[in-house]
């Protein structure tokens, strides 16, 4: 008897779970098909960041986009940033990645270098008119030495100077004559220092992946060169003595202005370059160094107008100009996803001109297309430098191991800077490191 | 000839759920970890190929010497300091003092809260230009700069003192309920013959006390060498690496350097290094009760 009731148990359980992988198969038939019950196409849409920012931006965008194409239907997702690391390449693995990913630089180049990104410098090509709205120097940055885009970019920004205009007119400074040259940015952080007695720079070295951007826009600034060449898989200052030498010297100031000049604040080993926002936006610094990203934090001041205090300068100057790096992260496609054509599509709409506005506007990003940039929402005054700058960006590395080299680059530079290894120990220092943790 | 003795296999199956558990908690992931320490695994864990012992070479390299010194210094300083304060305060709570409840209470809270919440938290408070901490010393004129808790020079003492505030709980609730179970006629009789004090204490409490001590330092101990997510918040292992310990270095090659097998590598390593001091600590413990 007991024997009886046990098998009869046993192929209960049988059908149970039979049953469950029969409604679990029907979904993943509908899933390879790319399409729903109901017979329209249907597409996933991934922003990376929080779903409660990224919803009431995204919502209206997703539900135009279905009015203009009755047979698609988008659900739209968000996936928190510190999750995005290991599941977007969880998701690439299982060829599960949504039909529209936003990536951004830290993966991007990842997922791409495993083939789970299409390139989409064809299809964006043959759209004159986003090719025409990006500028060329954006289109640079999300583009390979051999010619490949594996995202649009839809989300840059670029680092610049920000400073206080109402601390230059107390140090007796033009307010509207922002300093050219690190040599200007340094002099003129000397006057508001001595004159007004708040520290003329804002300045932070904590070893993060931000410190390695302001490094690697400093190097850009005085070699007129990306730090990393994607093509040789190696630091461009490796086999070139000329941009070793300026990269050198660039070290060597960095750690001046950590040390010799006594224009920042205290125990700048503590902040990350962002970190130095709170400090600004309290007076307690006259300039530091962040991009387009610091918009959202200051607006309650930045929306008095000409009454604001501050305002936005080019990145300094270096040698070789103002080349600061340029966060570059877009809409990808799959290369598993199973509707391409209307994944681009859905591309094209987000990219359009008043879309492209709407997202830039409410996450904090730079006007990106050449029709946005003379729109009310990019009017203050502000807006000018930080534009203006885009024409001039280097890049990040664009390599798989951008997080890796971006940690050895600001640890070495974090420790020229303190002057606990010489420029040119701190530049072995990144070489031997990336070389012994690379990975292909 | 012996007759055949029957064996009784029901203890056998009514142990198929333990070893069952046993294997799948502790096992599997162990023999992943094993595995993976002697090959090339991406982050997601996909197999690129035996590397026999290459990456077991990280740890014979100066730089993962320097991490396994500074880990030993955070180790035994953070031990040593919970045993000061935790037995201090374990003490003073066993006594019949008013608003005992209530101290014993307040002692518990740093265990209660989460480590990235507690890591924020101390981040705040030891901030150089709005902590705290600087923000009061410098208003009672005790210093005219701020203190960099968080510098090169003090980063690690820094982080070692939080951790000692978060694990001194563990210490007192242990040796609170070891308190309670030394009998009144011990302490009558040690009183009746004069041990007072330290007396009492160093020859009386102590020796009672010790099992309880080392069984609590070897927990200690093993939970030291794990933590990780509460210097990561603080310091992320910075600055100028002073605060990386093994658990952050593990993470920096496994995310960071996408190098799973070297992250296993140094994990395997710290198993087996937790695992012989653990064993001689309690073997020594088991003599001792004999």
């Amino acid at each position: 008897m007991k024997k009886r009731i046990l098998a009869l148990l046993v192929c209960a359980a049988m059908v149970i779970s039979m049953t469950a992988c029969g409604g679990s198969s029907d979904k993943k038939a509908e899933k390879e098909e790319g399409g729903s019950k109901d017979g329209k196409t249907e597409l996933t849409l991934l922003r990376l960041g929080d779903l409660t920012k990224a919803e009431p931006i995204f919502k209206p965008i997703v539900e135009s986009f279905e009015q203009e194409n009755p047979g698609v239907k988008v659900n739209f997702e968000a996936m928190a940033w510190a999750e995005a690391t290991t599941k977007l390449k969880l998701l690439g693995a299982q060829g599960d990645l949504p039909d529209v990913t936003f990536t951004n630089i830290a993966n991007g180049w990842d997922l791409a270098s495993e083939g789970y990104l299409m390139d989409l410098s064809d299809m964006l090509a043959s759209d004159e008119t986003m090719s025409a709205e990006l500028p060329q120097s954006v289109i640079d940055i999300a583009t390979t030495e051999d010619g490949k885009m594996y995202w649009v970019p839809a989300a840059t920004g670029a680092f610049g100077l920000w400073y206080n205009k109402d601390l230059y007119k107390q140090a007796g400074l033009d307010p509207e004559t922002p300093p050219k040259t690190v040599e200007d940015m340094v002099s003129y952080a000397k006057t508001i220092t001595e004159k007004t007695g708040v520290p003329g720079l804002g300045w932070g070295i904590s070893a993060t992946e931000d410190f390695a951007n302001v490094v690697e826009s400093f190097y850009s600034s005085y070699t007129g060169t990306d730090i990393w060449s994607d093509k040789d898989k190696c630091f461009t200052f490796e086999k070139d003595d000329k941009n070793r030498k300026l990269f050198a010297e660039a070290l060597d100031e960095l750690a001046a202005i950590t040390n010799d000049y006594g224009i920042t604040q205290a125990n700048v080993i503590e902040y990350n370059p962002y970190a130095i926002r709170t400090l600004f936006r309290d007076g307690e610094v006259g300039m530091y160094l962040d991009g387009v990203w610091a918009v959202k934090e200051l607006l309650d001041e930045l929306n008095k107008g000409e009454e604001s205090k501050f305002n936005t300068g080019l990145f300094p100057e270096g040698p070789a100009g103002s080349h600061p790096i340029m966060g570059c992260d877009g809409w990808a496609i799959p290369e598993a996803c199973k509707n391409k054509d209307e994944a681009w599509k859905l591309i094209q709409h987000l990219m359009s001109s008043d879309n492209q506005t709407r997202h830039a506007s409410q996450w904090g990003l730079l006007p990106i297309l050449e029709s946005e940039k003379g729109k009310e929402e990019f009017s203050g005054e502000y807006w000018n430098a930080l534009v203006e700058q885009e024409q001039t960006v280097a890049s990040r590395p664009k390599d798989k191991n951008v997080a890796m080299i971006e940690q050895a680059v600001a640890d070495g530079a974090q420790a020229a800077a303190t002057r606990k290894m010489s420029a040119n120990e701190a530049i072995d220092y990144m070489i031997e490191t990336v070389n012994s943790n690379y990975s292909d | 000839m012996k007759p055949k003795k029957k064996r009784n296999k029901l203890p056998y199956i009514y142990l198929i759920p333990a070893v069952v558990i046993i294997v799948a908690i502790f096992a599997i992931p162990l023999f992943n970890l094993l595995w993976y320490s002697f090959a090339k695994v991406d982050l997601i864990g996909n197999f690129r190929g035996w590397v026999g012992l290459k990456n077991y070479e990280y740890l014979l390299t100066p730089a993962f010497g320097k991490t396994l010194v500074r880990t030993l210094i955070w180790v035994v300083c953070g031990i040593a300091g919970i045993f000061l304060v935790g037995t201090t305060l374990a003490l003073a709570l066993n006594k019949p003092i008013p608003g005992r409840g209530f101290f014993r209470t307040v002692v518990i809270i740093p265990w209660v809260i989460p480590h990235v919440f507690a890591g924020t938290m101390w981040s705040w408070v030891l901030n150089s230009s709005n902590g705290i901490v600087n923000t009061i010393l410098l208003s009672l004129g005790i210093i005219n700069q701020p203190i960099s808790f968080l510098g090169a020079d003090l980063a690690l003492a820094t982080v070692i003192f939080i951790r000692i505030w978060k694990g001194v709980p563990f210490l007192v609730m242990s040796l609170l309920s070891a308190l309670q179970t030394i009998p009144s006629e011990v302490e009558e009789a040690a009183r009746l013959d004069g041990a007072l004090g330290l007396k009492y204490f160093w020859h009386i409490t102590l020796p009672l006390l010790k099992p309880v001590m080392i069984m609590s330092g070897t927990i200690l101990m093993a939970w030291s060498f794990t933590i990780f997510d509460l210097v990561y918040v603080i310091t992320g292992g910075g600055p100028l690496n002073v605060t990386e310990l093994l658990s952050i270095t593990i993470y920096k090659k496994a995310f960071i350097n996408s190098d799973l097998g070297g992250a296993a590598a140094i994990a395997i390593f710290t198993m087996i290094f937790v695992s012989i001091i653990a064993f001689f600590l309690m073997r020594h413990n088991a003599k001792e009760e004999n």
